[in-house]
């Protein structure tokens, strides 16, 4: 399905890639919530990923990699943008907000998922994601730093420290 | 002890993201917006593209003008021109696939 519009969108069919990227789109901010913890950022990012996709379509090779994963990747470098603006303006989620949102989609769920969530949350954004990137999608500690442009040893100790924090905070 | 503490607390990370994967509502606009969105973005794209293009006529008109005025009056002026367009070309070129490629192609 997906090579058929692939190829469709890559001789200008622009109905073709529209179909792509809807099919793709819960993927993508799927990723994006499990980092931001914040329904409205994650689908901002999504929408932007969207756009990016579209802008640079040319440049996507079906041979080198899936569809979804170009997407990811590329979603992957709007969060990383997103952390260095926010580190440089000191612009922080208001946490009401953040909770309100995060709980209105559940009906069924037990208080250890509310307390992990709550933990997860209150970890700064430059933590959290070295930590999901290593023990849920499990990218190696030397892919991390590489993408955040950070030292090895900066990412080492940052998962260090955040699973020593929700570990303490679920105690 | 403290090392199987810590996979408790990795494991309980995993299986919260697990539900949260599972159980989170998705908000997929209609079909339509995604239409629309291509349709938007492809016609900026064609927009730039156009306005590039116009650019980079009007710089090769103002360069060739130049050159035309040079190759009468001064050959070193005439010269210099063409080598530094010679050494431009290929850095020129690097930079524009640097940017067209930048923040995508890292797969």
């Amino acid at each position: 399905m997906d090579e058929r519009l692939i190829a469709e969108a890559g001789k200008g069919n622009q109905n073709a890639l529209a179909r792509l990227l809807y099919e793709n789109y819960e993927i993508v901010f799927k990723y994006l919530i499990k980092f931001t913890l914040n329904k409205n950022i994650a689908e901002d990012m999504t929408q932007e990923t969207m756009v990016k996709a579209i802008e640079k379509f040319s440049l996507y090779n079906s041979q080198k990699a899936k569809f979804s994963t170009w997407l990811i990747s590329i979603a992957q470098n709007i969060y990383i943008d997103y952390l260095r603006k926010i580190k440089r303006e000191k612009k922080y989620i208001e946490e009401d907000c953040l909770k309100l949102e995060m709980r209105e989609p559940f009906d069924e769920h037990d208080d250890s998922w509310d307390r992990v969530m709550d933990v997860l949350a209150q970890l700064p954004e430059e933590s959290r994601f070295p930590l999901i990137l290593k023990h849920y999608y499990g990218y190696s500690l030397e892919e991390i730093a590489s993408l955040m442009s950070i030292p090895l040893g900066t990412v080492k100790s940052r998962i260090h420290n955040a699973v020593k924090t929700v570990r303490k905070e679920l105690e | 002890m403290s090392d199987r503490g810590e996979e408790k607390t990795i494991q309980q990370i995993k299986e919260s993201l697990d539900i949260l994967d599972n159980c989170v509502k998705v908000n997929v606009p209609d079909f339509a917006q995604f239409t629309q969105l291509v349709a938007q973005v492809e016609d900026k794209k064609r927009h730039r593209m156009n306005m590039q293009f116009s650019l980079f006529l009007i710089l090769a008109v103002i360069l060739l003008t130049f050159e035309f005025y040079a190759f009468y009056n001064s050959f070193i002026i005439f010269t210099t021109v063409q080598i530094a367009a010679l050494a431009f070309l290929p850095v020129g070129l690097f930079m524009w696939s640097r940017h067209q490629r930048k923040q995508v192609n890292n797969l």
